[in-house]
């Protein structure tokens, strides 16, 4: 690869950058959503200890901070999916950058360069979101945890946005994180009455690295390990959805 | 009359004709019910003494109703906008057209409902299901009508839909008593009243006549100000955002 290459990544990527925020509506929930889903978490919990048993250990956190700790992986997680839906659904120009001599990794590559701007920003902005109502113990994992997260939500959307309209895209990516993030993977339900289907869920190895970051319990390795296999098999599965779509056309 | 009953059926055979919301119903209501039922159901005894799977059943069954019968209510005024335009032109009273809408609603309001009940009695039975019915179809006007509401505030399918599901998400949320939450703005809340009214319909096969009037109330109240939206709304094109 020489200068030229990067030249043709930035031009793109800027593309896709002005055409995703032409939307003011994704702007909007880019900033507005963390603020009022983390402060709201935040408020509504009572300021009360709970005892969360992690593995073998057993932590002791306030309710209200514990909420607000998982709620930034919520926040992340929902916001990627659905930036992943929209880079990907957005796509009636993609025919014409080809004509104009792109080639098809090119356009792909800088999707998913813009893709990977937006799960940093998001983390890094709902992180400072949190940080004026509570720090998590140990802040390098929690950041990696939420990462985790977001990115296999990221490509879910991706895969979304292959398959899915507007409306039902936005729909799935609005509930399938919360449903996953905040009530079966929530560090408040007992792991063996909720059952055992909850780990097969994209948010589940995620937010067990994030709750031992959040209470200052030290990571297992096979956690992260398997957190890292989740992430592999969805690009994989991704990027196999995208090539047979590709060349059906 | 034989005006109204065919705007109605045109207003509810809109509303089943589009793909998104029969997903939304097949698959929808089913996951969301069974989300708050397990969740509920695996929050230990110690921490959460008063919250049980019922509570959770119910809570997603309420969830289910608000938001779906809310998205009926947005697309009465976003998507059908137009043509109720045209029906005015060719001689229908805007009056009939307001109550074929809102007669819609409630109609649709009811057939989901009972759907809601027979896919929640799967996890869970109803000590009433009589009372429990009437408290949702109430609950699912009431969010029909706030959903009018909020499509003629923003004129936009997506935009006008997120904004429905965060305030009904929190509404529900709070109105199960899950987070002993000490304010007094809970109480306010549209959903406050019928989360009550639908856990004792459920748990206990009663309801309080005097939540019941709040409710009446609130949809009252709402009857009002969507009607006051929906004029604003069909008399000029573009919303206020």
């Amino acid at each position: 690869m020489d200068l030229k290459d990067f030249d043709v990544f930035r031009t793109l990527t800027i593309y896709h950058f002005k055409q995703i925020f032409r939307s003011k509506l994704l702007v909007v929930l880019m900033f507005l959503l963390p603020i009022y889903f983390i402060t709201t978490m935040n408020i509504v919990h009572p300021e009360r200890p709970i005892m969360v048993p992690i593995g073998d250990a057993l932590a002791v956190e306030m309710l209200s901070d514990l909420a607000t700790m998982t709620v930034v992986t919520v926040v992340v997680s929902l916001l990627c999916g659905v930036f992943g839906f929209f880079i990907i659904q957005e796509s009636d120009i993609d025919p014409r950058l080809k004509i104009v001599g792109f080639s098809d990794l090119e356009v792909v590559g800088s999707k998913l360069l813009l893709l990977l701007g937006v799960v940093l920003f998001t983390t890094a902005f709902s992180f400072l979101v949190m940080f004026y109502l509570t720090i998590p113990e140990n802040i390098s994992w929690f950041i990696i945890g939420v990462l985790l997260a977001g990115a296999n939500y990221s490509f879910i959307g991706v895969i979304a946005g292959l398959y899915l309209n507007k409306l039902p895209g936005m729909y799935l990516m609005l509930f399938m994180p919360t449903l996953d993030l905040m009530l079966f993977q929530s560090p408040m339900v007992d792991r063996d009455l909720i059952g055992g289907w909850v780990k097969y869920l994209p948010g589940y190895n995620p937010m067990r690295v994030v709750l031992r970051a959040s209470l200052g319990i030290d990571q297992q390795m096979s956690i992260i390990f398997y957190s890292l296999f989740f992430l592999a098999i969805l690009i994989v599965a991704t990027l196999v959805i995208f090539y047979v779509k590709v060349n059906s056309k | 009359m034989i005006e109204i009953i065919d705007l109605i059926k045109v207003n509810v055979s809109a509303f089943f004709r589009r793909p998104v919301n029969m997903g939304l119903i097949v698959l929808g209501i089913p996951v969301v019910i069974y989300g708050f039922y397990v969740f509920m159901r695996a929050l230990p005894d110690f921490i959460f003494p008063e919250i049980s799977a019922e509570i959770g059943a119910a809570a997603g069954s309420l969830f289910a109703v608000v938001f779906l019968v809310g998205l009926v209510g947005l697309f009465q005024i976003i998507s059908s906008l137009e043509a109720d335009r045209r029906l005015s032109i060719s001689g229908f009273s805007m009056y009939n057209i307001l109550i074929g809408r809102f007669l819609g609603i409630l109609i649709i309001s009811t057939m989901i409902s009972i759907f809601s009940l027979v896919v929640m009695s799967y996890w869970v039975l109803a000590r009433s299901y009589s009372r429990a019915f009437l408290v949702l179809v109430l609950s699912g006007f009431l969010y029909g009508l706030i959903g009018v509401l909020i499509g003629s505030l923003i004129q936009k399918e997506l935009e006008a839909s997120l904004l429905l599901i965060f305030i009904a998400d929190l509404d529900v949320f709070l109105g199960t008593g899950f987070l002993d939450f000490e304010s007094t703005i809970v109480e306010y809340f549209p959903l406050n009243s019928p989360s009550h009214l639908l856990q004792t319909a459920v748990l206990d096969g009663y309801v309080d006549s005097s939540h019941l009037l709040v409710l009446v109330v609130y949809i009252l109240l709402f009857l009002y100000f969507s009607t006051l939206a929906f004029g604003k709304a069909s008399s000029d094109e573009r919303g206020w955002i």
